[in-house]
């Protein structure tokens, strides 16, 4: 497919305003697009986000650093072992703390049950919004059993809490590891099942061949990160090209776009790059129920953490892109300044690029394939 | 790469533009220190060494000045570093960066509406997260949220009263 | 509508009965506002979901608000996005409740430190049922659903007040 050019036809036609959102079922939560519209075809489209601005950079200064963790599970409610995982590297890495093996394959652990759940409600909502409902259902019930997972090792379905400043808050229950493993034996076949609803499916394959092409240059112009990223055939993984944690002694493959029924980059490749990374993750959360060591599961940290006067900037591999924690100290007990760096904001900065020249529904089918999550943009 | 091996390379590229840069650390990180006033030039020489990917931009009040960093992130040869500048408070003007790299383009737009900071040659300096009407810069250590907005009291009414305050 | 027929019918009459079919009828069919802000959002997603499964208790989502019985404030309303959702409820057809799902929009929850927040959506529209949680689970916000249909069973439009 091809975005259309706008001529004019002399048929006196005029453009007109379109507002999609903030209350829209395809927007995924409360961003507003303000879209000037030449027929069906999309001349502008300009985002209005902060809808969800909920300040929680603000937040970060009036807490103390292990206070705020709960806060981070919110920046991104999805994939908030991910979030809680960056945030205590960064604290860590300002105090040049050590953390026990056993802590750093239990935080692998979740962070990629995790990635399979929130790519499990990525896919899912996608095919919702191009208009097959089922697989929707599918992917909730699967990720049920990510969010029993969870709650057994930490109580909470969503917000965990779990990752903790130099260690983890809880060790594994002695069944986890049977019942996670149980659990990977039945992700491969409904993944197959899955992909023979979704991703073999004519109808859901040419609808998004070749629409909406983010090339490999803009990707990278704009900061999109993550999955988005690599579905432009960019190949770059932070933690195989950057490895943090226990991530080098894992294998695992890197999945890239590769234009398999269209061009690279475009709305199938970012969806196809979802697929498979929940392969991948299940592979490492295989291997590393294998290896973990046994050890204790928190580093000796003082009552009151005071981390030296400095900046530090720390990013980890989010489900949604690179998530950077730019942490600036001053001695005290309270972070001096705390910018989150998340792959969604960057995503949706390039939509307004992309996005003149395809027909509005081609839109829905951009911003699905861009997971883009309202709280990661606004923070 | 060595960070030293970075250094002499980045010293280099910056030799041209007759920049002499000011190097610090950022917990094993190398940072760049630079004026404002060469900071456009240093970025575009930045993004000659390799430095194609701006991950954020982010600007930290200090009382007098407003520090503006870049985290930056070469992805063909996995260099990372953080370029930085200050601003005095009172005249908080700083280059924008949006023709270097595209990505500044709502980093700055965030950061200049909650630290009323101004980028200069910005295509499009709007608000991006806040309501057009919002008053005031939150982020700045010194804001004083209103008591009320668009006669929505902005009362809190279970923790202060009590003396029991989360934020102290 | 109730006040008009009301005003017209013999003062003897008695419509108890009928207020029960009706409010039988409204608590069996509370079709809920897709809308979700923050993160309650997927909660209520997985309660519509195979295993919680809201159409259980005759509650399917609907797109538009002008299809809609209920509207539940899933999360965080920011002072943003207080004018839209008080839209979002005058564009709703009576009758409407509404469920305040999680502590962010029942009081503001952990961001009531911030600035942007908005204290509680009941400074904006009224509320019927507030679920707490943060988030509720799928079984609370269940609750809160049942809570409501209990409220709709006691209500009485057509009964003449003593």
């Amino acid at each position: 497919m091809q975005p259309f050019e706008l001529t004019d036809l002399g048929a006196g036609t005029k453009e007109m305003m379109l507002n999609m959102g903030p209350q829209h079922p395809s927007t995924h939560g409360v961003i507003k697009f303000v879209l000037r519209m030449d027929g069906e075809v999309v001349a502008a489209l300009d985002p209005d986000v902060g809808f969800l601005h909920r300040s929680i950079e603000k937040i970060a200064e009036k807490l103390s650093y292990p206070d705020f963790m709960p806060y981070t599970d919110r920046v991104d409610y999805v994939a908030a072992m991910n979030c809680n995982f960056g945030y205590a590297r960064v604290v860590e890495k300002l105090m040049k703390m050590e953390v026990p093996k056993r802590a750093e394959y239990i935080r692998v652990i979740v962070a990629e049950l995790n990635r399979i759940s929130s790519h499990l409600v990525s896919v899912g909502t996608f095919g919702n919004d191009i208009g097959a409902v089922t697989p929707f259902l599918y992917a909730i019930r699967d990720r049920e059993l990510i969010n029993d997972l969870l709650e057994m090792l930490c109580g909470a379905r969503l917000t965990y809490n779990f990752v903790r400043i130099g260690g983890v808050a809880f060790d594994l229950p002695d069944t986890f590891k049977e019942k996670a493993i149980a659990f990977l034996d039945t992700l491969e076949p409904k993944l197959k099942e899955f992909n023979t609803l979704l991703s073999e499916n004519r109808i859901f394959r040419e609808r998004l061949a070749g629409v909406c092409v983010i090339s490999k240059e803009d990707a990278v112009a704009y900061g999109v990160t993550g999955p988005n990223l690599r579905g432009s055939g960019v190949d770059w993984d932070l933690r195989r090209d950057e490895p943090y944690s226990v991530y080098p002694e894992v294998s695992f493959e890197v999945p890239v776009g590769g234009g398999l029924v269209g061009k690279v980059g475009d709305a199938f490749d970012r969806y196809w790059v979802r697929i498979k990374e929940m392969q991948e993750s299940a592979k490492i959360v295989r291997q590393c129920l294998e290896q973990i060591p046994e050890g204790p599961i928190m580093a000796k940290i003082p009552r009151v953490l005071k981390p030296p006067a400095g900046d530090a900037f720390d990013r980890t591999e989010a489900p949604r892109g690179e998530l950077g924690y730019y942490l600036v100290s001053d001695g005290s007990s309270k972070p001096q300044r705390l910018k989150i760096r998340t792959g969604s904001f960057a995503a949706v900065s390039i939509i307004p690029k992309i996005a003149p020249g395809w027909m509005i529904a081609d839109i829905v089918a951009l911003i699905g394939s861009l997971d883009i999550i309202a709280p990661e943009i606004d923070r | 790469m060595g960070l030293e091996a970075l250094k002499e390379e980045i010293t280099k590229a910056l030799s041209t533009i007759v920049v002499e840069p000011v190097w610090a650390e950022a917990a094993g990180d190398l940072a760049l220190h630079v004026l404002p006033g060469s900071l456009k030039a240093v970025a575009a020489a930045l993004k000659g060494v390799g430095f194609r990917l701006l991950l954020a931009v982010a600007v930290v009040d200090e009382g007098e000045t407003f520090r503006v960093v870049y985290p930056l992130c070469s992805l063909e040869r996995r260099l990372r570093l953080i370029l930085m500048t200050s601003v005095p408070r009172q005249a908080p003007d700083i280059d924008s960066l949006v023709d270097v790299w595209p990505a500044a383009n709502w980093h700055e737009r965030e950061q200049a509406e909650l630290f009323g900071v101004t980028f200069v040659g910005h295509p499009d300096p709007r608000h991006l997260l806040l309501p057009d009407d919002w008053e005031g810069y939150p982020l700045r250590k010194d804001y004083k949220e209103p008591e009320v907005y668009r006669g929505i009291s902005t009362e809190r009414p279970y923790w202060e009263d009590e003396g029991c305050s989360r934020s102290n | 509508m109730h006040y008009t027929l009301r005003n017209k019918l013999p003062s003897t009459a008695l419509f108890t009965t009928v207020d029960a079919v009706l409010n039988w009828g409204r608590l069996s069919s509370l079709w809920y506002l897709l809308f979700g802000t923050a993160c309650c959002a997927i909660e209520l997603m997985q309660t519509g979901g195979p295993r919680a499964d809201l159409d259980r208790f005759g509650a399917v989502f609907r797109s538009s608000p002008r299809q809609s019985d209920l509207l539940i404030v899933a999360g965080t309303v920011t002072y943003k996005m207080a004018s839209r959702i008080k839209r979002l409820y005058e564009q709703m057809a009576d009758p409407k409740y509404v469920i305040s799902m999680g502590s962010c929009s029942n009081c503001g929850g952990l961001f009531d430190l911030g600035y942007s927040v908005l204290r509680g959506i009941d400074k904006v529209i009224p509320v019927d049922v507030y679920v707490p949680g943060c988030p509720p689970r799928p079984e609370a916000l269940t609750q809160g659903l049942l809570v409501l249909q209990e409220k709709i069973r006691k209500q009485r439009y057509l009964a003449r007040e003593a």
